[in-house]
């Protein structure tokens, strides 16, 4: 690899490593709270897909505005599911949380099968986003350099609202100790609901990301996002908000560079020889990369 | 720091209505009745202690109090209204703050983050800040140590954040869970001299204690628990000494 | 209970296995001789999910551990099948590549039903490695790796597979007698190794994974069997799958199957084989049923129009409403035989061994033993947690056949040192001796296997297991069903021995729970707080007990409890600690006259000081 292919490589490793990031993030946020792994996330993804399909054909709004619609539908969408399906499950055992997601997540795909179609549709982007800027001997896509400016704007401002205000100090805590939380006055069910629409949120802020760069959306779009998601907040290291955006940089530069360096005839492997990788070092650190050891 | 008790001037101690009434209280987890009928009042301003034995069902009369677990039967009552099947957050809200056994104070939060979270119920922000500045001036100690993480204070630190922090939102009245459990003496000393000054600013609190000569000392009245009841009660210094040390060291329960 | 399935744990697995083999049989006989066909090919599907779901409940439904990779092996198991299967002509007109070896093989209907297994198991063994070590969110994950690498496999290793095209002709060998007759096998694997030792140390490691380390269960290794098992069962079942398909392509080993077959498992019960039976049979028949009404129906007067998507739909109504109504699923964690067994136990309830131990006497307090070898050592040892030191520079000597008090006030390390004896926490220094091993930093599991038993504060019971199960897990290969027996009569358990532990009240849990560590016959047992929350006849109760298997198993025993009346009539020497320090040791008379003791118990400043 020269150098300048290197550079390339770079930078689109950091534009998938923060959509992987961002997804992690939302995925680990739920985690960190309610001990709950949200199977439907994916399908956050798949409603901002959608929300932008709909929002294009149906209006002539600029793409801005589409893709924060897209946002804005997943986020709402996040907070619905949380108050219809989860919350009377709330004191029920992980399991059972992790197989009503799953439901869930079926439930919304079998509504968009039915609601428009199993085939995929294209959501059309702004020509820009073809383009590539070459900077002397490097050529760099503009989608990889709005994703990764994006994924940073997104993970800067979540850090300083967390960092900053009451509500993030409020998520902190709870995250750290719930009943203690609630001891000082924190509201559960506030607290809970929050999560989820920062969580639907980053979702949704992925989810236009990832459609701008398939361009098109289908009933079952938000499988691979869910899965990547779930494999970086893992190998961060799982209700770790900082293990998350490392395991989500880790697995996006891990798939770039795969696909990189494997020979033509491995190339469509390269997702999978990425996990392979992942459980590997999953069997050396059972905690993650970067999660720590439970304390018994 | 003469306003911890934010609700007006605290009432004479000791006087009229109970400020806490507890009514014939049931509890069971499972298999196991950790307490059963066990009554109780506290008046304004008074320091009330709740001694016994290891399973005596003491942190559990605090934390079904404090709303975190829900009594079988029976009733809680606080300044007249009912308060049992309340959620935590809203029995804090109407002035009540624990200050659960082994501290739990969020390791991974800063000391003055701490104080701040013990600020929820608030919504006056600089206020909250205030505050949060006169507990760290109060207490010298976590005044130095205000930007470092929690977790790595000394449990006597711990223990004196985790008091701060439950001031932090004006409660009326204070639950104190083994304030001095796994404490060297001398920090001890010092726990106890604030639990006098707290009530000397009119807070009023309920402290279940292990150390019962310390507990006797500071507080007004006592209550003894056995495997769930109530076994004695009276004004601090008339509890029999003999009574205790039947309950503590296990000789003469109820069969 | 020698040999890997207790005689009398085989009973209900044949029972049971019967029970639901006749209604399988009996549904084969119906359709067989009805008219339509249709019906008969539903039958079949039903059939196959029955040996897929009851594969996949093997693991899941004993471990407590969601997998949503075993589809993964019914890919594999359905892959071997077909290129060993097909027909040589027709294998290489799709597979042109194909090693002549593979293109040549001709397997019949057992042969590549067993390669199908062993292949998948083979697989399991490897990706299993890694998938049991890890925590249980995290190994939910990891199957879901799984999935994604096998189907990426199946996708793009086109040579073997086809991919999305797909392979076809396989000899459609599952006949309906056929399939009922594997499906009843597949119940009768499933139920004998529910039963099996293996099956219920992994049952006990989903309710208590700690304290089955601390009756010797190697959680890793169990847990690492039931996952190899299952996965050899879903290969086979993918085999017979694919005998019944003749064609099929990558695609359909993905997240559609995988959802169904887990939905089944849900909504029959997770920890159920009769469960999973009754779950393929609601999930396949309502499947069948909606995608007819899909291609249109007329219900009398009205034509319903086409309509796609419902059964996705209807499946994922039903998994939520079940989490809902009953989260354990309809069958819950029974199985068809205990239901019977429930009926009839309240016709006739069994009587015996109920307590025969309150006549122990008094004077069973062995002679003082002064001189008699050390059987466990602890040198110096300290722990220290973030700030806080628990124990700090503690020695500790138990000597064979005493029993000794460990005392002192809350937070003074008590319970710290017991779990740095026993494996459960490492200390920070110091060494623990057991016998003549040094076993310092041990895992609870191997110091368990070294001969050392113990109870927890907060009672740590398998809860779903009954009252003998809970004694069956912890029982060592040599122990017999009559020692089981025996053990469980000491403590007045006979009764209550297939009740579930959850069910028990709480004096009687905490008899239960010395049970399961006496069955082990450890030459040292440690109990924690065993009359917490006992009233004085329950302790009196308890006293006898402890002095009946001090004397009848000749170990010994380290009590800690605040209970000093209890303590002072049963130890022969009494460690006090505090602050994480001994501060007195002695005989029961001398700690009770020691000033230290009460001052630490009452405070400082007591007048008694």
């Amino acid at each position: 690899m020269s150098p300048s292919e290197f550079v390339q490589q770079l930078v689109n490793a950091l534009s998938l490593g923060s959509i992987y990031a961002v997804l992690a993030l939302g995925l680990s946020m739920v985690y960190g709270i309610l001990g709950m792994l949200n199977f439907a996330y994916g399908e956050l993804v798949t409603i901002a897909g959608y929300t932008m399909l709909f929002l294009t054909t149906e209006t002539d709004a600029p793409f801005i505005l589409v893709a924060l619609g897209g946002v804005a539908a997943a986020g709402l969408a996040s907070v619905l599911m949380e108050l219809v399906a989860f919350r009377p499950l709330r004191n029920a055992s992980f399991v059972s949380l992790l197989f009503t997601s799953f439901a869930v997540a079926q439930l919304i795909q079998g509504a968009f099968r039915q609601a428009v179609s199993v085939r995929a549709r294209g959501v059309p982007v702004p020509a820009l986003f073809d383009e590539a800027l070459d900077l002397g001997p490097v050529r760099i896509s503009v989608l990889s350099i709005i994703t990764a400016s994006i994924g940073a704007i997104a993970l800067v401002s979540l850090t300083q609202f967390m960092k900053r205000s009451r509500a993030g100090l409020s998520m902190r805590a709870a995250a750290q100790d719930f009943t203690t939380a609630r001891l000082n006055g924190v509201r559960a069910n506030r607290v809970i609901s929050l999560a989820f629409l920062i969580s639907g949120l980053l979702a949704g802020i992925a989810g236009v990301l990832w459609i701008a760069r398939t361009t098109s959306v289908n009933p079952a779009t938000g499988f691979v996002p869910v899965v990547q998601a779930f494999i970086a907040s893992v190998i961060g290291g799982l209700g770790n908000l900082r293990g998350a955006v490392l395991g989500g940089f880790f697995l996006g530069t891990l798939e770039v560079f795969l696909q990189a360096t494997l020979p033509g005839s491995l190339l469509p492997y390269a997702q999978a020889t990425a996990l392979l990788i992942v459980v590997a070092v999953l069997y050396v650190r059972p905690q993650g990369l970067f999660g720590q050891r439970a304390v018994t | 720091m003469s306003d911890v008790a934010g609700n007006g001037t605290a009432p004479e101690r000791g006087d009229g209505a109970p400020l806490l009434s507890v009514d014939s209280l049931r509890v069971t987890y499972g298999a196991v009745t950790a307490l059963r009928d066990v009554s109780l009042d506290v008046r304004a301003g008074e320091i009330v202690a709740a001694l016994g034995p290891n399973g005596a069902g003491k942190t559990t009369l605090l934390r079904t109090i404090a709303g975190v677990l829900k009594p079988q039967a029976g009733a809680i009552t606080f300044r007249g209204s009912p308060l049992s099947g309340s959620a935590p957050e809203a029995v804090v809200g109407r002035g009540i703050a624990l200050v659960p056994e082994g501290r739990h104070i969020f390791p991974g939060l800063t000391v003055e983050e701490n104080l701040l979270v013990g600020g929820t119920t608030r919504s006056e922000r600089d206020e909250v800040r205030r505050d949060a500045d006169g507990w760290l001036a109060r207490f010298p100690i976590l005044g130095e140590r205000r930007s470092q993480l929690a977790g790595t204070l000394s449990g006597g630190e711990q223990q004196q954040l985790a008091i701060a922090r439950a001031l932090m939102g004006r409660p009326t009245m204070l639950l104190l869970d083994e304030p001095s459990l796994g404490l060297a003496p001398i920090v001890v000393d010092r726990i106890f001299a604030l639990i006098s000054e707290l009530r000397d600013d009119g807070v009023t609190i309920l402290l279940v204690e292990q150390n019962v000569h310390r507990a006797l000392a500071v507080a007004d009245r006592a209550v003894v628990l056995s495997v769930g009841e109530v076994v004695a009660s009276g004004p601090a210094e008339s509890l029999a000494e003999g009574d205790l040390e039947r309950s503590y060291l296990g000789i003469g329960r109820k069969g | 209970m020698t040999g890997p399935i207790p005689l009398h744990r085989l009973r209900p697995a044949v029972w049971g296995t019967a029970v639901i083999g006749a209604l399988l049989v009996a549904g084969m006989l119906a359709v067989r001789s009805g008219a339509s066909s249709s019906a008969g090919r539903t039958y079949v599907v039903f059939l196959v999910n029955v040996m897929l779901v009851v594969a996949i409940q093997t693991f899941i439904g004993n471990s407590g551990i969601v997998s949503f990779g075993h589809v993964a092996f019914m890919g594999i198991g359905a892959y071997v099948t077909a290129l060993g299967s097909i027909p040589e002509a027709l294998k290489t007109a799709q597979m042109p590549e194909l090693p002549a070896w593979v293109a040549t093989l001709e397997l019949g209907f057992v042969p590549a039903i067993v390669a199908a297994a062993v292949i998948a198991a083979v697989v399991a063994a490897v990706f299993g490695g890694a998938i049991v070590r890890m925590a249980e969110s995290t190994m939910a994950m990891a199957t879901l790796a799984l999935l994604v690498i096998a189907h990426t496999f199946f996708q793009n290793a086109t040579t073997y597979t086809r991919g999305a095209v797909g392979l076809a002709g396989i000899p459609t060998r599952t006949t309906l007698g056929v399939a009922a007759a594997i499906a009843v096998a597949f119940v009768f694997v499933g139920r004998l190794y529910k039963e099996s030792r293996s099956g219920l140390r992994l049952r006990a490691t989903r309710e208590d994974a700690l304290s089955s380390a601390s009756v010797g269960t190697n959680v890793v290794r169990v847990r690492y069997g039931g996952w190899i098992l299952s996965g050899a069962l879903m290969g086979a079942a993918g085999s017979v799958w694919a005998q019944n398909v003749i064609a099929f392509n990558a695609n359909q080993f993905y997240f559609a199957i995988t959802f169904a077959l887990l939905a089944m498992l849900v909504v029959g019960g997770r920890s159920s084989v009769t469960g999973a039976v009754v779950g393929a049979a609601v999930i396949t028949f309502m499947t069948d049923t909606l995608s007819r009404v899909e291609q249109g129906v007329r219900i009398g007067p009205w034509e319903l129009p086409r309509v796609t998507g419902t059964v996705q739909f209807a499946i994922a109504l039903l998994i939520i409403v079940t989490l809902i109504l009953r989260p354990e699923g309809i069958f819950g964690r029974w199985e068809v035989d205990d239901l019977a067994r429930r009926l009839a136990g309240r016709v006739r309830s069994r009587r015996r061994g109920a307590a025969d131990v309150a006549d122990v006497d008094e004077a069973d307090h062995l002679p003082p033993v002064t001189d008699a070898p050390t059987v466990l050592e602890g040198r110096g040892v300290v722990k220290r947690f973030e700030g806080v030191t628990a124990l700090d520079g503690v020695d500790i000597e138990l000597r064979d056949g005493e029993v000794l008090g460990l005392i002192g006030p809350n937070g003074s390390g008590k319970t710290t040192l017991l779990n740095v004896v026993s494996g459960v926490q490492r200390p920070t220094e110091g060494r623990v001796v057991l016998g003549a091993t040094d076993v310092t930093g041990w895992s609870a599991h191997r110091v368990a296997g070294r001969g050392l038993s113990r109870t927890f504060q907060n009672i740590r019971l398998f809860s779903e297991l009954t009252a003998r199960e809970n004694v069956e897990a912890a029982a060592p290969t040599s122990a017999s069903r009559a020692d089981v027996d025996d053990v469980l009569g000491w403590f007045g358990l006979g009764d209550v021995e297939h009740q579930r532990a959850r069910n028990l009240p709480y004096g009687v849990q905490r008899r239960l729970e010395i049970a399961r560590a006496v069955i082990r016959r450890p030459s040292v047992l440690l109990l924690d707080e065993p009359a917490a929350g006992m009233n004085e006849s329950e302790s009196d109760e308890l006293l006898a007990n402890i002095r009946r298997i001090r004397s009848t198993l000749g170990c010994s025993v380290i009590v800690v409890d605040h209970d000093l009346r209890l303590i002072m009539k049963l130890c022969d020497r009494i460690q006090v600690l505090d602050q994480g320090r001994t501060i007195a040791i002695g005989r029961p008379q001398e700690i009770a006259s020691d000033p230290r003791v009460v001052e630490a118990y009452l405070g400082a400043g007591s007048p008694a000081a």
